[in-house]
């Protein structure tokens, strides 16, 4: 058990695996540096009912793939195509609940994870009942899996990720102003909106592409907890964007070795526990914000 | 004659679910090169005055210029500086970091932030004597040092015309000090300044001009002007003594 970790973890197993592997570094790397503004723009809510709210989407672009005869349904463009629209539709809904109702944010974003996911889940049992298509796997858009991933997925999901770290590179400065001062910034020449819709497009991007291998349910956690990380180690904005990126690709990194080397245990369990590791590490032993560090501070105060 | 920095016409701001409008009909003309403070009873809409001018809050008016033209098209000429309280001060920013942002307009979108915009904005955190603390984390920082550190950023963005909300307020003495100096120099080189200012005894010591608000325009123009027995009592529905200097 423990050399066949060693093994995956060493890129010495199938080439598949390697390649998946590889995706899933940069996976992490760029939900790390989405993360790391979402956090700190505190959307973190909003991005779990989103990536809950991609599951209709991966329905109904499988029901669209099997009727176009794409690759049995299993397509995997058609089915984030599908993904990404749900998400955007629960975003919308968000949005408009929160300006025409009285209702509160909070109510407004659980309120739409849960029927969001909820119709999925009904269109989801609805597939398997149909004749058509071969349907095995799409559950594993839930928890995430390794294995499954064709070679041109794996070259997507990492050609994405690429494009996704450049432009958050690209609007770093931008995106630091909107987190830190909203105010100030929308007083100023900036185009906060816009700003704003692009750290969406961004997030959203990030959860279609982590689907397959972190899966829907888990992923918000793959770009919050390498963020909230980073936190414990700097108190700059562009070091906690590296950090979290590193923290990132290593949680994909060991979380998706343990899941390609073990039996049963979905890679996006095995990714978030990994980034918890590190968190917890951090939380009790970072120099400064740590736990251990502040609380002798204080014994010595 | 060359058009005033800010001409505001009939605006009213009405926030949603409440009853009473927050500002009615305000009709306002700065004057340039002057120092004014927007003076009147908590609650009575000065803040809200200057959101509603930048935009930042819906209002209705027939006009809000600055310098002739629609204040939306001229933000590369004005500089907002917000309340303090308005930001998380736990964020990973540092001093420096903050007043490079008062830069951001000029270096553009998409472009990163080179040496020398650091440099140039070293310089604005000197002016207000906060180089020593450049890359203290924002929070470390007492609250007059904060205020400074947002004054060096406002600074950064040069304009003509600046719209402040409650510098002074909270501030240390040596702060207080530092701000008005800057104020003063900032007036000798011919900018328009606006400041929200609470402290009716100091309003004469620092001030030219004075508005005078409480939901609607009381009075406007030089402080002595503003700042009578009669007015007072109008705004603050009660007798109020103000030394005008």
């Amino acid at each position: 058990m423990w050399d066949d970790f060693l093994h995956v973890l060493m890129f010495q197993a199938a080439h598949n695996t390697n390649m998946v592997l590889t995706s899933t570094i940069f996976l992490g790397a760029a939900g790390g540096m989405i993360g790391s503004f979402i956090y700190l723009r505190k959307r973190a809510m909003l991005t779990d009912t989103l990536s809950h709210a991609t599951l209709p989407g991966v329905a109904l672009g499988f029901i669209v793939a099997v009727l176009l005869d794409l690759n049995d349904g299993r397509h995997l463009p058609t089915l984030l195509a599908g993904a990404a629209l749900t998400a955007l539709l629960g975003g919308l809904c968000v949005q408009w609940i929160k300006s025409k109702t009285r209702l509160n944010e909070d109510v407004a974003i659980g309120s739409v994870l849960s029927v969001f996911y909820g119709g999925g889940i009904v269109l989801l049992s609805a597939i398997q009942r149909m004749e058509a298509g071969s349907k095995a796997g799409l559950e594993t858009f839930l928890l995430g899996q390794v294995s499954g991933l064709s070679q041109s997925e794996t070259q997507l999901i990492m050609l994405v990720s690429v494009v996704v770290i450049i432009a958050a590179c690209a609007l770093f400065k931008e995106f630091r102003l909107i987190c830190f001062d909203e105010i100030y910034a929308r007083a100023g020449t900036m185009p906060v909106l816009k700003l704003d819709m692009a750290l969406l497009a961004l997030m959203i991007v990030v959860v279609c592409i982590g689907l397959k291998t972190v899966g829907l349910v888990l992923i918000v956690a793959l770009m919050i907890i390498p963020a909230v990380t980073a936190r414990f180690w700097t108190d700059d904005t562009a070091k906690l964007v590296v950090i979290a990126a590193l923290c990132g690709a290593l949680s994909c990194y060991i979380g998706a070795s343990l899941s390609a080397s073990l039996p049963n245990l979905p890679a996006g369990a095995m990714i978030v526990l990994t980034a918890f590791s590190f968190f917890t590490f951090s939380f009790f032993l970072a120099p400064k914000r740590g736990l251990l560090s502040s609380s002798l501070r204080s014994h010595h105060a | 004659m060359p058009p005033p920095p800010l001409d505001v016409k009939n605006l009213s701001v009405h926030y949603h679910l409440q009853d009473e409008p927050a500002l009615s009909a305000i009709d306002y003309r700065a004057e340039a090169g002057k120092l004014t403070a927007i003076i009147g009873p908590n609650g009575a809409g000065k803040s809200t005055f200057l959101k509603a001018v930048m935009g930042l809050i819906p209002s209705t008016s027939e006009k809000i210029e600055a310098f002739g033209k629609p204040v939306a098209t001229q933000k590369d000429k004005i500089a907002y500086m917000p309340q303090r309280s308005s930001v998380d001060w736990d964020f990973p920013v540092s001093a420096l970091d903050v007043a490079t942002m008062g830069l951001y307009g000029k270096i553009g979108l998409l472009r990163p932030v080179r040496k020398k915009h650091k440099d140039e904005a070293r310089g604005y955190l000197d002016q207000v004597g906060m180089a020593d603390y450049a890359d203290r984390q924002i929070g470390q920082l007492s609250g007059g040092q904060q205020q400074r550190v947002f004054l060096a950023r406002t600074l950064a963005q040069n304009p003509s015309l600046y719209f402040m909300d409650e510098p002074l307020a909270g501030v240390d003495i040596a702060t207080e000090k530092i701000i008005i100096s800057i104020l003063e120099q900032l007036k000798k080189d011919g900018k328009t300044i606006l400041v929200v200012h609470h402290d009716l005894q100091s309003v004469g010591s620092f001030f030219d001009n004075a508005l005078l608000l409480n939901k609607v325009k009381i009075s406007e123009g030089p402080v002595k002007k503003v700042l009578t027995p009669s007015n007072l009592s109008i705004a603050y529905k009660s007798p109020v003594i103000a030394n005008v200097g």
